[in-house]
Parts: C-alpha cells; sequence; structure tokens
C-alpha cells in the first residue's frame, strides 16, 4: 500500500517534469552541478487551483451573475443608508437589551472561566492531568458550535417570552468556552517560581494561587474578558433572529417586511453603540496594559 | 532618610476610593441589567425535548451521517467546507488593497482614516444582514454564502492585515534600495516575504471562524449545513440534528487541527 502511494507520487512528480520546465541546473566553479529542487509551492498552487475549481462547481460560483444583476442591490443600499430616525423608540431599548445580555453573559462566563482555567491548567495542576486534558476536550467540543445552536436549543427550556434570558446563557456558554481556553493557554505560560515556593509554606493550592498566579494574571484576565465582550456584542445581535432577545428580534421583522429605512436605522444605532464600547473597552485596555 | 514599614505602608497610593467606585460602578451594571431579564417559566415538555435531543446523539441518524443523498452530512458539509473556503479566498483577496490603503506607514493620513472607517462599517454589519443584500444579487444558494462570508471578512481580516504592513521592516527595502532594485523588485524581494506569512496565517484563522459561521448562514437561506441543522432542531428531527451536529463537531475540529499545524509552521 506504501509503495504504491510512493509510486504515485513519484509518477506524478515525473509528469510535472514533463510538462512544467525544471529550474535550470547551476554549475559551480569546481565543475560540480546542482540540480536545484522544484519549490513547493508551485505543487501547492495546482492544488489549489483544482481545489478552487471544484469548489466553485459546487457552490455555483458564477462572477456573471454579480455583473448582471448588481443593480438589484442598490435599492436595497439607498433604503438602508437612508435611515427612518423616527424609529429610534423603538430601537434604543432593544439595543439596551443586547448590550445588557452581553453584559451579563459575558460577566458570568468570566467569572466561572476563572476558577476552570486555574484547575485545568498543565502546570498547576501536575497531579491529575488527565482531567484537565479530558476538561480541555469537552471545552473545544463546546466551542465547535455556534451560538446560534445553543440558544435555538435552550429557547425549547422556556415558556416564550424569556428571550433575553436565553440570549444571556448562551453568551453565558459562548464566553465561558472561549475565554477559559484563553486563559489557561496563558497561566501555562508563565512563571510559576513564587506560586510553588508559596505552597511549600504548607498553605493551600488555591491560596497559593490567588496570592501568587492571580495579582500576575488579572490585567490579561480583565482585558481577555473585555475583548469577548467586545465579540460578544457583535455576535448577540444574531441571536434574535432565532428568537433569543435583543436587537436581532427588531432587525429579523423590519428585514423580513422589507423596511429597509428601518432596517438601517437599527444598523446606525447599533454602529454608534458598537464604535462607543469598542473606544471603551480599547480605552480600559490600555489602562491595565 | 530612613523609611520604616509605617511611612512606607503611609506613603503607598490610595486606591480604595478608586477600587469602590470601581466596585459600584459594576454592581449598578449587573442590577440595571438583571431587571432587564424576563423570567416567564420553564417549559415543562421543554425538559423532555432537551432529553431527547441529548439522548439522540447516542443514535444520530445514519442515513444523514454516512448517506450520499443531498441532505447527508457528506454533501451539505462538503458545501459548508467550499462555501467557508471560497469565501475566505474573496476576503483575502479584497482585503489586500484595503489593507495597504488604511496602513498608516503607506496611505496618506486622510486616505488611511476614510478606510478605516469602512472597515469599521463593513465589521458592523451582522452576518444575516449582509446575507439579505447578497441573495438579492444572487438569488438563494451557495453562491449566496460564498459573497457574504466574502464579504463579512475582510473586516477582521483587514485589521490583521493592516498590523502586518504597518509592522514592515523599512531596513529591508532600503537595503535593496541600495543595491539598485527597482520600484517592482523591491516589491518582490522586500515586501512580499515579510507579509506571507501573516497574510496566510490570517486567511486560515478566519477560514477557521468561517466554518463556524456557516450555521449562521443557514438563516437566510445561504447554504450550507446551517440551514437543515437549524430546520431539524425546529420541527423535532433530532436524530437527523444530531447527525449534522457530530458532523459539523468533526469538520470543526479536523480544520483547527490541521489550521493549527500550518499556522504553527508558518510562525
Amino acid at each position: 500500500m506504501k509503495n504504491k502511494i510512493q509510486q504515485a507520487g513519484t509518477s506524478i512528480v515525473h509528469f510535472f517534469d514533463k510538462i512544467i520546465p525544471k529550474p535550470k541546473q547551476v554549475v559551480l566553479e569546481n565543475g560540480t552541478i546542482v540540480n536545484p529542487p522544484r519549490s513547493a509551492s508551485m505543487y501547492i498552487t495546482i492544488a489549489l487551483v483544482i481545489i478552487i475549481v471544484y469548489f466553485s462547481k459546487i457552490t455555483e460560483f458564477e462572477l456573471a451573475v454579480i455583473f448582471r444583476n448588481f443593480t438589484n442591490i442598490f435599492d436595497f443600499l439607498s433604503q438602508i443608508l437612508r435611515p427612518d430616525f423616527s424609529y429610534y423608540s423603538t430601537v434604543v431599548p432593544k439595543v439596551l437589551e443586547t448590550i445588557r445580555m452581553a453584559f451579563l453573559g459575558t460577566l458570568v462566563g468570566a467569572l466561572l472561566s476563572l476558577p476552570v482555567a486555574f484547575f485545568i491548567s498543565a502546570n498547576i495542576n501536575k497531579n491529575a492531568k488527565w482531567m484537565g486534558a479530558s476538561v480541555k476536550v469537552l471545552l473545544s467540543l463546546i466551542r465547535t458550535f455556534p451560538m446560534l445552536v445553543y440558544a435555538r436549543i435552550i429557547l425549547l427550556l422556556f415558556i416564550p417570552g424569556s428571550g433575553p434570558l436565553v440570549g444571556t446563557i448562551s453568551v453565558t456558554i459562548f464566553t465561558f468556552s472561549i475565554l477559559t481556553k484563553m486563559l489557561y493557554e496563558h497561566i501555562e505560560t508563565i512563571d510559576l517560581s513564587a506560586y510553588e515556593a508559596i505552597e511549600s509554606t504548607g498553605v493551600t493550592k488555591v491560596k497559593a494561587f490567588i496570592t501568587a498566579v492571580l495579582p500576575d494574571i488579572l490585567p490579561v484576565y480583565f482585558s481577555l474578558s473585555l475583548y469577548s465582550f467586545d465579540i460578544n456584542i457583535r455576535h448577540s445581535t444574531v441571536l434574535g433572529y432565532v428568537g433569543a432577545g435583543g436587537i436581532g428580534v427588531i432587525l429579523k421583522r423590519t428585514l423580513q417586511n422589507r423596511e429597509y429605512n428601518r432596517a438601517g436605522m437599527i444598523l446606525f444605532i447599533v454602529f454608534i453603540a458598537i464604535l462607543s464600547i469598542e473606544a471603551l473597552s480599547k480605552y480600559i485596555r490600555r489602562r491595565l496594559a | 532618610m530612613e523609611l520604616t514599614v509605617q511611612q512606607q505602608f503611609d506613603n503607598a497610593p490610595k486606591v480604595l476610593l478608586k477600587r469602590l467606585l470601581i466596585l459600584s460602578t459594576i454592581s449598578a451594571l449587573i442590577i440595571w441589567s438583571i431587571s432587564g431579564l424576563a423570567f416567564t417559566g420553564f417549559n415543562r415538555t421543554g425538559f423532555e425535548v432537551v432529553q431527547r435531543l441529548l439522548a439522540s446523539f447516542f443514535h444520530p441518524s445514519t442515513d444523514i451521517l454516512f448517506g450520499t443523498h443531498s441532505y447527508s452530512v457528506k454533501v451539505l458539509g462538503l458545501e459548508t467546507i467550499a462555501i467557508a473556503f471560497l469565501g475566505t479566498i474573496t476576503g483575502a483577496v479584497l482585503a489586500i488593497p484595503i489593507a495597504f490603503l488604511a496602513a498608516r506607514n503607506i496611505a496618506p493620513k486622510f486616505v488611511n482614516i476614510f478606510f478605516q472607517g469602512t472597515i469599521t462599517g463593513i465589521r458592523v454589519f451582522p452576518i444575516f444582514v449582509v446575507g439579505v443584500a447578497v441573495i438579492r444579487i444572487t438569488g438563494l444558494g451557495p453562491f449566496a454564502g460564498v459573497l457574504t462570508m466574502g464579504f463579512t471578512s475582510i473586516g477582521m481580516m483587514t485589521k490583521l492585515y493592516v498590523e502586518a504592513v504597518e509592522g514592515i521592516n523599512k531596513n529591508v527595502t532600503d537595503a535593496l534600495n541600495a543595491t539598485g532594485c527597482g520600484a517592482t523588485q523591491k516589491i518582490r524581494f522586500g515586501i512580499i516575504p515579510q507579509l506571507t506569512a501573516k497574510f496566510l496565517s490570517t486567511a486560515i484563522y478566519r477560514f477557521e471562524i468561517n466554518i463556524k459561521n456557516a450555521a449562521v448562514l443557514g438563516l437566510v437561506g445561504a447554504g450550507g449545513i446551517g440551514g437543515p441543522l437549524l430546520w431539524a432542531i425546529g420541527n423535532n428531527r433530532f436524530n437527523d440534528a444530531s447527525a449534522y451536529l457530530i458532523g459539523l463537531a468533526v469538520i470543526v475540529l479536523a480544520i483547527e487541527f490541521f489550521s493549527n499545524i500550518i499556522r504553527g509552521k508558518l510562525s
């Protein structure tokens, strides 16, 4: 089997040698002839082209369609760029709801992630590595599914009307899964000699962690939390689409009713909210660093 | 002057007031956020439903998981990968000129402020709004997904590209200048080698994200595994849903694995 694959590989190389000129032979001053190896980028390019053509066929990729129907978007764009400002009384409370969901979800997720990250860091818990490893696998499994899927499933648990709560829980799960990963990856890189010194005096691991490691990682912890808050604000606009509260609920409605002026107003306010929150979090993160 | 412990203690900055202020602000924010949550009660049948969903992970629909019909994981998963792949390439190509125009060391100030604003504007558009807009051009189907992915990828990719472009080491181009290289040679041997690794690793990272975003695209009918998955959850077809979820998990984990290897080699 292995031989066959090797044979196939060499025959492919021979095939390329025939159709594509080989790199020039170099004759050194002392007469030795050097055959420079062909760079791998050629094979990679050919593979990429084949993949792109194949995938274009699957996705019915057709540039002509874009040019033919491009004018269709102007009507949509012109409406969305002329926001209906009278709609703000409906939009503002929903934007605040989105911010609330993202804030609370991020907070709870961040609070949960610190102890878990502490327990699964390979350099702190040396005795129960298999446990840490299995929690890590579980976390990466949680991370594979988008927030939307969680929202859709959790929504089944509640009587209709608890949208924001469902949204908050989904944001919590998402924040917990990514923040724990970023945190334990950070903890695993830091120098633990202070922690070990304190631990050798006979205090518990948790106490040693609080005195020796926590002050070290706290700025990073805060700045990672703020970073995930940024992400969550942007992601939670989508949650309403499945009914989990926030701005997505009215965004979906306006898009379905083709009230693009109103959708434009929603996007405008979301734009302002995201910009100001990003600026604020950037400012705080710079102060922390 | 000799410092005693007491003096040191007195000289320490007074942080108590500041901490109290921060603490009270955060508590106020928490109370404000909790007050907005309406809890209407648990849905009793909902628990059974979720239990059934969890149980269905142990017997997913084998027809969907291993079959080759148009609603199987194989076909839809390949479509999802194709959408994410082509979308990432589209975004990666479109992001290059914008990144150069938005970089502070290349373009004049008013130009890069304009393009920085454009990037932020692009990042604000939620993926499904872009999807709704794109569908007007292409109609329903995976092609809409590709264009949506391409457009939404631009924001983050440009941001990371700009960092790479602003980090270009000018000494290299100066050295090439000294040897008498022309402009194209300077770009080919001085600038491109400095950027390829970072650009590639950004693109691969974005590809990972786009695979996960594919589930969102299903909402607006832009192809991929997300549409059938959410439909299956909504219509109590849990054996189908768990088959899709398992398929999605395998795809995401496999791509994450390879992307980590490739990005590790690039850096």
